[in-house]
């Protein structure tokens, strides 16, 4: 859902009742007068307009909560308000703050030993020998950390899902018999959860991935786990894309005996670029739900298993901390989905796009 | 050679599948058309002009009979007979001169870049966009989406140019203007132009002959009508004669005619 006061036009029409404009008007030069607003006011009054209602949305929100958290009571717990749970987003970005700035220390303090030691032991021991016996100091995760290993994991399964998604449903939306052939296999597995999907991966790339690769398993797993769930939009729209190209510009590749690939390639492709990134689009969204589940039963260190470890270290400030990661989770769902929309707006340039 | 036929429409029929039993749209329509002929097929709304132009263009192929060229079967599209299509049918994500291209990298795949592009830009210059090559399809009005698909059919270098009612959804200046834009290019490239229309002042401005068409189902060409005005015409002295308006309540009378109280 968009705005409407983003695509509202604010052209000023010159008022032709307007006396003061008659009158300059009236003689020799019919000189329209135009009103227009400086360019940073029309644009403040578009930004405004944008917000407010969010804002106010946000502002009720918040208060409904606030109300409800403070009355209702279940058994020894309660809902944390939205100043406690503002209070540990804050603490996650301070301890994240903290953190870095102990790491910093810690290896600043390291260097100086580490030169000492190896004065100290010049000829007796090789540098590889003595940064295993001093090694150097590993930074604490914070919220920074996991929101990365999150994203990561995230573009890892929206990657692969796009690496076989987009071109299978070419074939598919290419061929009517290939469509026919898939449609049932994507109709079985389309509604299949990510939990269900989890265990099978889960075992075989902790089969087929020896230890010492290098390669993280529940990064890996999580990945695909989210490249499974999420593929099937990506899949649908783009066969659904360029199944349904224009008669007209399929008439122009016919008039212009055009061969099947440059057919393709000049035409078919553009013209469902637009309904395969909407696909995209909506593949992303999804996998972002499903990788939350995903790294809580992977173990992949993100946002997801940040929440599980929350809540298995049950303490007073879990609940705030839990409804803080959601929310932080929510406001990186929402800039990916704003991310991807706007990629779809470029790449919709010339074709007018129907973004929803 | 010089005898050799030029297109050639032998005793054509074309049904469509439907839903109970073929749909038969044309039947045993028969035309000849000579190389620089200028021809209007006009008739009401539904009759099968398009199937017609669309037979010619090799876009579909006849059920029955045949169309010819230089007597030679039309099996498919071939350069030689550029289309223009009514709602322009211009890519929107490329530009004008893109689009051109795309019809000039098609039909010429032997020349050098620089030549197919020089190839685009110089009919896209003779149909009056020389400013407007950069700009993408909806930037232009709907006037110059009708240039710049003229250019790009006539880009192919064809002999015969099909137009489907290219004119229709355009308001009269403009249409006027397009037209003497096509009265010129068939006189100067000495194009063979088959142009499909409701404009019975367009089809007696440009053709040579004015086939009407009789209403489906197993429509054929009711009347054939010649219109001997010297070429190159002009579009206000062509008004003024006596003969214009002659033809013109010709064509009138046999749509009336055809159609009960209804005129197209
Ligand atoms: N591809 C098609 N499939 C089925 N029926 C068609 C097709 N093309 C045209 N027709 C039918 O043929 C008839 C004539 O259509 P058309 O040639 O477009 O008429 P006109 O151009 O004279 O208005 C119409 O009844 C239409 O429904
Ligand atoms: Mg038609």
């Amino acid at each position: 859902m968009q705005a409407p006061a983003m695509s509202e036009s604010i052209q000023v029409v010159p008022n032709m009742t307007d006396p003061q404009i008659q009158a300059a008007s009236a003689p020799a030069a019919p000189v329209p007068v135009r009103r227009t607003r400086p360019a940073w006011q029309r644009w403040a009054r578009d930004a405004v307009r944008a917000l407010a209602l969010p804002i106010l949305s946000l502002v009720l929100f918040c208060g409904l909560w606030h109300a409800l958290a403070s009355q209702l009571k279940f058994g020894s717990q309660s809902l944390p308000t939205p100043v406690e749970v503002g209070a540990q987003v804050v603490k996650l970005v301070q301890d994240h703050i903290a953190a870095r700035a102990r790491h910093a220390a810690a290896t600043a303090e390291w260097r100086v030993q580490f030169a000492k030691a190896e004065q100290e032991y010049a000829g007796q021991l090789s540098l590889a020998e003595l940064e295993q016996a001093l090694p150097r100091p590993v930074a604490e995760q914070t919220i920074a950390d996991w929101i990365l290993t999150s994203l990561y994991t995230v573009f890892t399964g929206f990657i692969i899902a796009t690496a076989i998604g987009v071109p299978l449903g070419i074939i598919c939306g290419l061929s009517n018999p290939v469509w026919q052939l898939c449609n049932p296999l994507v109709q079985l597995f389309k509604p299949v959860s990510p939990l269900a999907w989890l265990p099978m991966v889960a075992i075989l790339v902790g089969a087929a991935v020896s230890s010492d690769s290098g390669i993280s398993k529940s990064w890996l797993t999580a990945g695909i786990v989210v490249a499974v769930c999420s593929v099937w939009p990506t899949l649908i729209n783009t066969a659904n894309g360029v199944a349904n190209v224009e008669r007209d510009y399929l008439n122009v590749a016919k008039v212009l005996n055009l061969g099947f690939f440059t057919k393709v390639v000049r035409i078919i492709l553009p013209a469902s670029l637009p309904a395969i990134f909407t696909g995209m689009r909506l593949s992303l969204g999804i996998g972002w739900m499903v990788l939350i589940a995903a790294e809580m039963l992977s173990q992949n260190p993100g946002l997801g298993k940040f929440i599980w470890d929350m809540y298995q270290s049950s303490n007073d400030a879990t609940l705030a901390m839990i409804a803080a990661t959601i929310l932080i989770i929510g406001v990186i769902g929402f800039a990916l989905d704003r991310t991807m929309i706007g990629v779809q707006r470029l790449v919709a340039r010339g074709a007018p796009a129907t973004v929803r | 050679m010089s005898h050799m036929k030029f297109l050639e429409i032998i005793n054509v029929g074309k049904s469509f599948p439907g839903k109970d039993g073929p749909n038969e749209v044309l039947a045993g329509v028969s035309l000849e058309i000579r190389k620089g002929e200028a021809i209007s097929i006009i008739g009401h709304s539904g009759c099968g002009k398009s199937t017609l132009l669309t037979l010619i263009a090799g876009l579909e192929l006849p059920t029955t009979g045949a169309v010819c060229f230089k007597e030679r079967e039309i099996e498919k599209p071939g350069p030689e007979r550029a289309v223009v299509f009514q709602n322009h049918s211009l890519l929107p994500w490329r530009t004008v001169l893109q689009n051109v291209l795309l019809a000039v990298d098609a039909v010429f795949p032997g020349q050098s870049r620089a030549e197919r592009r020089d190839r685009a830009e110089r009919w896209l210059v003779k149909v009056g966009l020389k400013d407007h090559m950069q700009k993408y399809p909806h930037q232009i009005s709907g006037g110059m989406k009708q240039r710049t698909g003229i250019a790009r059919a006539l880009s192919m270098d064809p002999e015969v140019l099909l137009l489907d009612e290219p004119f229709g959804a355009l308001d009269a200046l403009t249409r006027a203007n397009l037209q003497d834009e096509v009265l010129r290019l068939h006189h100067e490239e000495h194009l063979t132009v088959v142009m499909v229309t409701h404009d019975i002042d367009e089809a007696v401005l440009i053709s040579d002959r004015i086939v009407m068409m009789r209403v489906g189902p197993r429509a054929g060409i009711g009347r054939i009508l010649d219109v001997p005005f010297a070429r190159p015409r002009d579009r206000l002295a062509l008004m003024q004669a006596d003969d214009f308006a002659h033809i013109r309540a010709d064509c009138v009378k046999f749509l009336y005619a055809q159609h009960g109280t209804r005129v197209a």
